[in-house]
Formats: structure tokens, sequence, C-alpha cells
């Protein structure tokens, strides 16, 4: 997703990545021996720049996972 | 993107499917957008790029030379897709020489050439400890160099990407191109190892 949105210039990449730095420093800060969930922190990343944008506003996003998580298990999407 | 058959979506998949929907719903991206991505990175853009410019480079001296000076005017006639690449840097092992990858920061990579990252490279123990004690690092990664070989570690970033040229393995004379790149593994050309 995040290239898609770069490559349609919806993302400037190197907005994305000082974000992305920041968050993985964050991150980092924390915690030490944890298991490192660096795609949760990218799409974290991606989610956030979204909601600065306007594109989409957090309950939006909120309100669309409650949907999807109720979908029955073995849906295919 | 993820398959449900046999696990229920973890909370990441369904905020990932969250997002991609609404975006597709508002019309700033298609799903075959992020299809086509998704195929460009599993088939065509991955190490073997990066493998076909080290085997260049070996038997080609003019090119050899060009990739050491300028990497991304070299890459150019390759006509490598997949971006990451904004300025290219390649560097080469001799013996006396070793040189390593890192993106201390995050994940910043050469795309182009060697594809998607592997999950080790975007881990803060590589990224850290490849820094501050590499010779361990590399040793424990299954390549133990000689006190006398220096290593030299190269932090990318957005701007530069770095990818290794490492030495021609011995008894290769007589082999060409395309049986040369077949020699040429994506950790050689990040680093952590040796043909």
């Amino acid at each position: 997703m995040a290239r898609v949105l770069c490559e349609a210039g919806l993302v400037e990449w190197d907005e994305f990545r000082q974000l992305l730095i920041r968050k993985i420093g964050d991150w980092e800060a924390s915690h030490v021996n944890d298991d490192y969930p660096y795609y949760e922190i990218f799409l974290d990343a991606l989610l956030e720049l979204m909601q600065q944008g306007g594109v989409c506003a957090q309950d939006e996003i909120l309100q669309r996972e409650a949907v999807l998580a109720r979908r029955p298990h073995g849906h295919d999407h | 993107m993820t398959d449900h058959d046999h696990m229920p979506p973890t909370p990441q998949a369904i905020r990932a499917e969250a997002l991609e929907s609404l975006l597709i719903e508002k019309g700033l991206m298609s799903a075959e957008a992020v299809d086509a991505v998704i195929v460009r990175y599993s088939e065509r853009v991955g190490p073997m790029n990066g493998a076909r410019v080290v085997a260049r480079a070996w038997i080609d001296a003019d090119f050899r030379k060009l990739l050491l000076e300028d990497g991304t005017a070299a890459i150019e006639e390759f006509g490598f897709e997949g971006g990451q690449t904004e300025k290219l840097v390649v560097v080469e092992n001799t013996p006396e020489t070793h040189n390593v990858v890192v993106c201390t920061l995050c994940s910043c990579y050469p795309w182009a050439v060697l594809g998607l990252p592997p999950t080790w490279y975007k881990d803060p123990a590589y990224r850290s400890r490849v820094v501050w004690e590499p010779r361990r690092l590399l040793a424990e990664m299954g390549l133990a160099l000689d006190d006398e070989v220096q290593i030299n570690v190269w932090d990318s970033s957005a701007e530069v990407r770095y990818m290794v040229l490492p030495m021609r393995p011995e008894n290769t004379d007589g082999m060409d191109e395309a049986q040369l790149a077949g020699l040429v593994t994506r950790d050689a050309m990040i680093g952590v190892a040796r043909l």
C-alpha cells in the first residue's frame, strides 16, 4: 500500500520514512527484548500519515475494522 | 493478501485490510495497483537483478569501473524497476577489506537490485550490532573474518543505498555471465556472507 500510495503521489516517501524512523525509535526506547513488530510499526506510521493528511479519519478505520472483525472465520475476500 | 483459510486474521491484518478497503473506496488506489506491486516484488524484482550486475562487473573491467564510480548510472542499462535506488553506491570487497550494509534508522535497501529486505535486516539487533560489533555479528551469521580484514559498515538512507560487490570466487574461469550470476547470493551483496 505504501509503495502504491507513493507512486500515486499521495505519500511523500521521505515524509513517511521520517515518521517510521520516529515510531521505530519510540518503540525501541520502550522495549528491550520483545519481538520486533516491524510491520505493525510500519502500518501505524502509514495510518498516522493518512489521518494527518485527512485521507482517512481514525473513526472510519475503527468502524471498518469492527465490520471486518465480525466477518465469519474463513471468509475469503 | 492474507490467508484466512486456517487462522483467524490478526488485528494488524484487519487494520491493514480496513485501510486498504477505505483507500480503494475513496478512489485513492486500486486493488489492481496493489496486486501489481505484489507481483513486481514476488516475480520480477529481486536479488537476481543484483546478481546480473555483479556478474557483469566480474567480466567487464570498464563496467566494473563505472559501477564503482557511479552505481546509479551503471545499472541504468539493465532497466531495473522498483525504485529505491535514487543513488546507488556499490562498494567492492577485497582480500583486505570487507563491506557490509545496514540502515541504522529503519530499513532503507536497494530494492531495484536486491528486492525486498529480509526480516533480519530490519531487526533492531542487526541494525545496532553491525555498527558496534560487526566482526562478532558477522561470525554469528556464519561469516568469520580474520582480524587483519578491515570491515567497513555503510549506513543507508533515503538518498543513498548501498550494495556490496563480492569478490569473484576462485575456479570460475570459463564461466559465462549467466553462470556467474547464478553464484551470487543476496547475503553476499548485503555483506553478511562471502561466495
